[in-house]
């Protein structure tokens, strides 16, 4: 993989990790908050920064198969979402580049989270 | 000085001189000793008895002299003119008498009095001779009268003045080097002050006055004193006066030899290895440049490696990983010496200090950590960043370092572990400091470079790129920078103009960093690690792509070269390090070849290669092996 340079967010809406407040996404670039993750609400977006991502597997979902990674935070490793690699349904194709972080393990960094 | 001396000739003049002086003095009597050579060329007259004696047996000297006349033989020179030399462009008189200086200087007196006397031109006239002996022997007065005199040449006033001013320099401070000051002062109030202009250099010599001892003379007037070369040093400056037709500029042919090296080794776009001067043959780098079947693997990090650099000796090398230590590699045996474990972050990037006993790392975990490299312990852990350490630096002595974070903080540090200074500062990327620490470069999470002078910290311009800069690299002259853009690109700026002059393509990168390396003889080469698990090589004035090497599995985010180890060094993805030997000293290689090729000839006849190994090919699939 290698070596990233941590990525600074500026600006509100700025989300973090909420263990080692690394930023991860900024809320402009949330495509949608209905989705459901291992702990409950998740957004899905179309940009994060400061990831590292796990190996591709296949993963059944309620909206069908999906070859997936999980993506952990760069600072702290803990596990904080997943991206889609593929989507085997044509409807999901949409999904496929953008990712998922989980709700409970991320909080707003710039304190004006109006969600 | 390989004089070779002939006891059995005794001394033939009174005025002995050092011998450093007589080999590449006089063919007049000044300074002969008894070495053979240099006595027949002190005196003109011994030169003719092997000159008229042109034995049958000899039949070079009977057919290219004539004997009586001491003139050329014409038929051959013409012939040998028609068939050699008429694509000669150089003029006759100058070819000889250049190689009339070379024979003199290399000792030759025979042959040197047999060549003025066979070609008709001669090294030097009386005049010059008779100045060259009067500065070597210090006899002030006469090379003072010399120089006014229009036999010796020298044109306008001005450089008669500026002549003048070497001549009395030395005279005062031989005068000095003597304990005789007042003649000394003498020279300095009444003559040298008249001279020149240079207030300073006049302050200089006048505080030279204060020394006590001749060794304290020599050290402050960096002079080695009227034994040692200073007035051959001397004669050397006064020849640039004298016009090159009456004496010829010193080791003529040698500064020609050198030049003809120096162009041929700039010509060469493989420049890897230090030239050979070899005469026979023009240079040229033997290629491939780091031959894929040298390439070592170094296996130690559970990790990924994400640096490495040589030791300043090129003895050791160390690698920083995302398995949060570090390892001190022996390039002798390229064992494992040492095992720097502490940190509680990975390890991005070390600086070894300038002595080599110190390397500093930086890490994730906020701290710099200062390791002994003999024992492998911590002597000191730096907390001061709130963010990441991006990178550290040493500056110039082994007591200061300095480091940049993403936490906006560029901190100065002592190897006590004190913070010596503390300056604001965009996130820094990477920082770089010039050898000599005049110059700091600083790279922020945007696009730009940031050139502060490091002694006032002021900022003096600032480099602008097209998108984020993930690494700088400076070359050791200060000189040239690289940038390594998110982007992919790989830029190199000329920091005189403080313009960008090179892009180097071929390489894969994109958001992770990847630190490039200047490498091969005078920085001559810009190496990259790609995300393809390949270094790219390119040739730094060219741009041209001279070789990738393959031998890693993954990404290579670092690499390093040491002139002194003649390798570069990989750091990659794939847990392990590579070192690339350079191929080195071709010609010598070549001939070791051919001495294998005889000592075998008879044992191995049914081999066809020309390659044949000396302990036969069972040994040699073992040793290729072991290098691989
Ligand atoms: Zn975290």
């Amino acid at each position: 993989m290698g070596y990233m340079h941590k990525v600074f967010l500026s600006g509100k809406g700025v989300y973090g990790c909420s263990s080692c407040e690394t930023h991860l996404a900024k809320r402009d670039d949330i495509t949608s908050r209905h989705y459901t993750g291992q702990y409950g609400r998740a957004v899905l977006l179309s940009n994060v920064v400061n990831v590292i991502y796990g190996e591709e597997e296949k993963r059944a979902m309620t909206t069908g198969v999906h070859i997936v990674r999980d993506i952990s935070c760069m600072g702290c490793k803990k596990y904080v979402g997943w991206t889609y690699i593929k989507a085997y349904v044509p409807e999901q194709r949409f999904k496929e580049g953008q990712f998922i972080l989980e709700r409970e393990i991320i909080h707003d960094v710039s304190r004006d989270w109006d969600y | 000085m390989t004089l070779s001396l002939d006891v059995s000739s005794p001394p033939t003049n009174s005025e002995i001189q050092g011998e450093d002086m007589i080999a590449t003095t006089s063919n007049s009597g000044a300074g002969a000793t008894d070495s053979n050579r240099l006595q027949a060329l002190s005196s003109p007259t011994n030169g003719s008895n092997s000159n008229n004696g042109t034995s049958p047996s000899d039949a070079r000297s009977v057919g290219l002299a004539d004997t009586n006349s001491l003139k050329r033989y014409p038929g051959l020179a013409q012939e040998a003119r028609r068939t050699c030399l008429r694509d000669s462009q150089f003029p006759e008189e100058q070819v000889v008498r250049l190689i009339l200086q070379e024979l003199r200087d290399r000792g030759f007196a025979d042959t040197f009095e047999q060549l003025q006397k066979e070609s008709g031109y001669t090294l030097e006239d009386e005049a010059i001779a008779q100045f060259r002996n009067s500065v070597l022997a210090g006899r002030w007065t006469e090379v003072e009268k010399a120089i006014s005199s229009i036999t010796i040449g020298i044109g306008s006033k001005k450089t008669k003045q500026a002549a003048l001013f070497i001549i009395k320099r030395q005279q005062f401070l031989e005068l000095l080097e003597a304990r005789k000051l007042k003649q000394a002062l003498l020279i300095l109030q009444n003559e040298l002050s008249t001279l020149t202009d240079d207030i300073p250099q006049l302050h200089r010599l006048s505080s030279l006055l204060m020394c006590p001892s001749p060794a304290e003379l020599h050290t402050a007037a960096d002079w080695d004193g009227s034994n040692g070369r200073s007035r051959f040093i001397v004669l050397e400056s006064l020849q640039k006066y004298i016009p090159p037709g009456k004496m010829v500029p010193i080791h003529r042919m040698e500064t020609l030899y050198s030049q003809a090296i120096t162009q041929q080794c700039s010509t060469c776009e493989h420049h890897v290895c230090s030239p050979e001067n070899n005469l026979y043959i023009d240079h040229k780098c033997p290629q491939p440049i780091f031959p894929p079947e040298l390439q070592i693997s170094l296996e130690g990090h559970s990790d990924e490696v994400w640096y490495v650099a040589f030791s300043p000796d090129g003895q050791y090398l160390a690698s920083a990983s995302r398995d949060k230590t570090c390892i001190i590699w022996s390039i002798a045996d390229y064992s494992i010496v040492g095992r720097l474990e502490g940190h509680e972050g990975e390890v991005s990037y070390l600086a070894w200090s300038p002595s080599g006993k110190y390397i500093v790392s930086a890490s994730s975990d906020k701290t710099l950590r200062l390791w002994d490299v003999e024992t492998g312990e911590t002597l000191q852990t730096f907390t001061g960043h709130t963010e990441t350490v991006a990178s550290c630096r040493w500056l110039g002595d082994n007591d200061r370092f300095i480091s940049g974070g993403m936490d906006q903080k560029i901190i100065v540090w002592n190897t006590k572990g004190y913070m010596l200074k503390q300056i604001a500062s965009p996130r820094v990327h990477d920082i770089a400091v010039s050898v000599d620490c005049s110059l700091l470069l600083v790279a922020d999470d945007k696009s730009s470079v940031h050139m502060y002078d490091l002694a006032t910290l002021t900022l003096i311009d600032k480099l602008e790129e097209p998108a984020v800069i993930m690494s700088l690299t400076l070359s050791s002259d200060a000189r040239y920078c690289i940038t390594e853009l998110r982007n992919g690109e790989l830029h190199m700026w000329d920091l005189e103009s403080r313009a960008r002059v090179r892009e180097f393509t071929g390489h894969i990168q994109g958001n992770y960093v990847i630190r490039c390396a200047f490498a091969g003889y005078d920085d001559l080469f810009v190496a990259a690690g790609s995300e393809d698990g390949q270094l790219f090589v390119w040739n730094r004035n060219t741009g041209r792509l001279l070789t990738r090497l393959k031998g890693h599995t993954k990404t290579i985010n670092g690499c390093s070269w040491s002139s002194k180890a003649a390798a570069l060094a990989t750091a990659s993805d794939d847990k392990t390090i590579s070192i690339w030997p350079a191929y080195h000293g071709a010609p010598s290689d070549m001939a070791d070849t051919e001495k294998h090729t005889a000592n075998t000839a008879t044992s191995s006849m049914s081999s066809s290669s020309s390659f044949v190994p000396a302990a036969g090919p069972s040994d040699d699939d073992q040793s290729m092996s072991a290098a691989v």
